[in-house]
């Protein structure tokens, strides 16, 4: 096995079997033929990692398609002006920055129809075929709220009262009457330009107890987005327990790793959470929809090339929690808002997959998980521990083993895998079955603010 | 645009998802960091005029967002050590007459080729690519590479042998 081989004939050989072809003739040489089953077991198991996970590679293809330079440039910029004068482009481009803002945190336009969602799991153009033929996607950024989220302890119903605007909550919070209840609310203005491509939040609705957390967030695409195409809401498609279809996604490094999104008339509600995607998706089922009251805020008009524009209303202030430096120009109640804007305890999370193996007195579980920090702490000496049925406590053929301990930041991800085999000899195979059944837990324990914090994840 | 994105996306992901995910062990953060290459590559990759050029080009966005991920923080996971490497394993198709034990020792195997040889082993098989498009990602000859390739092919077999008895 040291060179007596052709050359040219074995890396023909390599190169087919990388590309998943058969290679020509078995080579002649005893040490070629064992060379060559080696690369075909290396073939065998690497190639299968060029699969990404079902609905993901279109996934991003749509999202990739929406950021496309032609496809997405912002509205403001597709208008056909000249530039303006250099004292007035200061004024302009921050007017431009006051639109922008508004098109992201701003409240309802009327008259759009029902959102299409797209089938995640369908092969074709995604956004491309926005620009052929009108049946692509459009993305949703259903990214959950970010660390800086801030939020008012108010009943949903109350603040939907005191704003008027359109707000997703649980008519039966979850958790019981223990829990805490919040409501993040952007101020409330009108779209400005309809036609652009833009999406809003309404409102975000928390629901926590204890380790727990529970966001309703309502979304809305601005009509020019909704017309243009299908939402892509999640990476795979769901049914609820009431029979609607939903759209589902796992994000190990979220705050909350499970989210149900659904279609409720012109609006896309996500329903966020680190409980088991089932018990998301039950409460998915459960969410009810406040419309807005009133008359829209009149929009603000994007200032003209001349620097003057059909101004009708100034644009609304900025919320206090976004101002990076200063004072505020007024005094925030006391309690009226909830947790620091920037900073926050660790959110450790953990998900993944266990599938069974093996048969006999030698079952074998598989499993994958991914385990990371979706909070804004950082967590110090994080250990995971993958656990079994008490039943096959100390029956592991091969335990497995844990990575040392190490410290994760804000959005720090990892992920650990394996097998293990089990001597099940001796047990009742009902028992040995069901306890191969409860899958494993997964424990994650670590250090924040001095104290030892754990929880556990059981992963079916 | 849109078009000539489409196609040479649906032609690239395949390939450079199964190289970051060799290289990385973790499918979460492999979709993470395939998804930076391309957001980085995004304009310049339905403008591309020469696009034999741009898989070499894309492969080396995606080298050195992985060397930027392990700069960055701390590996949580010694991806050097062969537990580490297990996971990435993916059970082969039905009918593939591979034993998972050769997989599983494998994996095990992997860890002790030297970086390079790993390297050229994930664009090898995990990516599918050429000897010339590695030895343009890598600035190598394309001897350099079927040498190299051999190599770390040979070492893989001599383990099993070793372990065999033979």
């Amino acid at each position: 096995m040291t060179g007596r081989h052709d050359d040219r004939r074995f890396d023909d050989a390599l190169d087919r079997l990388a590309r998943g072809e058969a290679p020509p003739d078995p080579p002649a040489d005893a040490d070629d033929r064992a060379l060559l089953d080696t690369a075909r077991t290396l073939a065998a198991g690497l190639r299968p990692l060029r699969q990404a996970r079902p609905g993901y590679q279109a996934g991003l293809e749509a999202r990739l398609l929406a950021r496309l330079p032609e496809a997405t440039r912002p509205w403001w910029r597709r208008l056909p002006r000249p530039a303006p004068p250099a004292g007035r482009r200061r004024l302009v481009a921050l007017t431009a920055l006051l639109a922008l803002a508004v098109l992201a945190t701003g409240t309802v336009a009327t008259g759009s129809a029902q959102l299409r969602a797209r089938d995640p799991h369908k092969g074709g153009g995604g956004l491309f075929g926005l620009f052929r033929d009108g049946g692509g996607a459009n993305t949703i950024p259903l990214f959950p709220p970010s660390c800086g989220t801030v939020y008012r302890p108010i009943d949903p119903l109350a603040a939907a009262r005191e704003s008027g605007g359109a707000i997703a909550y649980l008519p039966t919070p979850p958790f019981g009457p223990d829990a805490v209840v919040e409501v993040s609310q952007p101020p409330r203005s009108a779209w400005r330009e309809p036609e652009g491509i833009g999406m809003k939040t309404h409102a975000i609705v928390r629901y926590r107890a204890g380790d727990h957390t529970v966001l309703v967030v309502l979304y809305e695409p601005s009509p020019g987005a909704a017309r243009l195409g299908e939402l892509l809401l999640g990476e795979r498609r769901i049914r609820l327990p009431d029979g609607r279809e939903a759209w589902a996604e796992t994000r190990v490094n979220w705050p909350v790793p499970a989210t149900v999104a659904t279609v409720l008339d012109r609006y896309a509600v996500a329903v966020a959470s680190d409980l088991p995607l089932e018990e998301v998706a039950r409460l998915a089922a459960q969410v009810a929809l406040i419309p807005p009251t009133g008359p829209d805020p009149t929009p603000v008009a994007i200032l003209d090339s001349r620097g003057a524009g059909p101004v009708a209303s100034p644009p609304p202030p900025a919320p206090t929690w976004n101002r990076a430096r200063g004072p505020h120009p007024t005094p925030t109640p006391p309690g009226a808002y909830s947790g620091p804007p920037s900073s926050g305890p660790a959110a450790l999370t953990a998900t993944g997959t266990v599938r069974q193996g093996g048969g006999g007195s030698r079952p074998r579980l598989s499993y994958q998980v991914s385990y990371g920090n979706g909070g804004c702490g950082v967590a110090e000496g994080v250990q995971i521990a993958v656990e079994f049925s008490p039943v096959l406590a100390g029956r592991a053929v091969d335990p497995p083993v844990m990575p040392p301990p190490h410290d994760g930041g804000p959005g720090f991800q990892a992920g650990i895998g394996g097998d293990v085999t089990f001597d099940t000899s001796g047990l009742d195979p009902e028992v040995a079955r069901r306890a191969l059944a409860e899958g494993i837990t997964v424990r994650l324990t670590w250090t924040e603010g001095g104290q030892r914090r754990e929880r556990a994840f059981p992963i079916r | 645009m849109a078009e000539r994105f489409t196609r040479l996306y649906r032609d690239l992901f395949p390939p450079l998802y199964g190289y970051v995910a060799f290289r990385v062990g973790d499918p979460h953060l492999a979709e993470d960091l395939t998804a930076q290459v391309f957001e980085r590559a995004l304009g310049r990759l339905a403008s591309v005029r020469r696009p034999e050029q741009i898989r070499a080009w894309l492969f080396t966005i995606a080298r050195n967002a992985i060397a930027d991920h392990y700069r960055r923080r701390r590996p949580a996971v010694d991806l050097e050590a062969a537990e580490g490497l297990e996971h990435l394993w993916v059970e082969p198709p039905e009918g593939e007459a591979i034993r998972r034990d050769d997989l599983r020792r494998l994996a095990g195997y992997l860890a002790d080729l030297g970086e390079r040889e790993r390297e050229l082993i994930g664009l090898k098989f995990a990516a599918g690519l050429t000897n010339r498009e590695i030895a343009a990602i890598l600035r190598l000859s394309e001897a350099n590479v079927v040498q190299i390739v051999h190599r770390a092919v040979v070492k893989l077999r001599r383990r099993f042998d070793e372990e065999a008895g033979r």
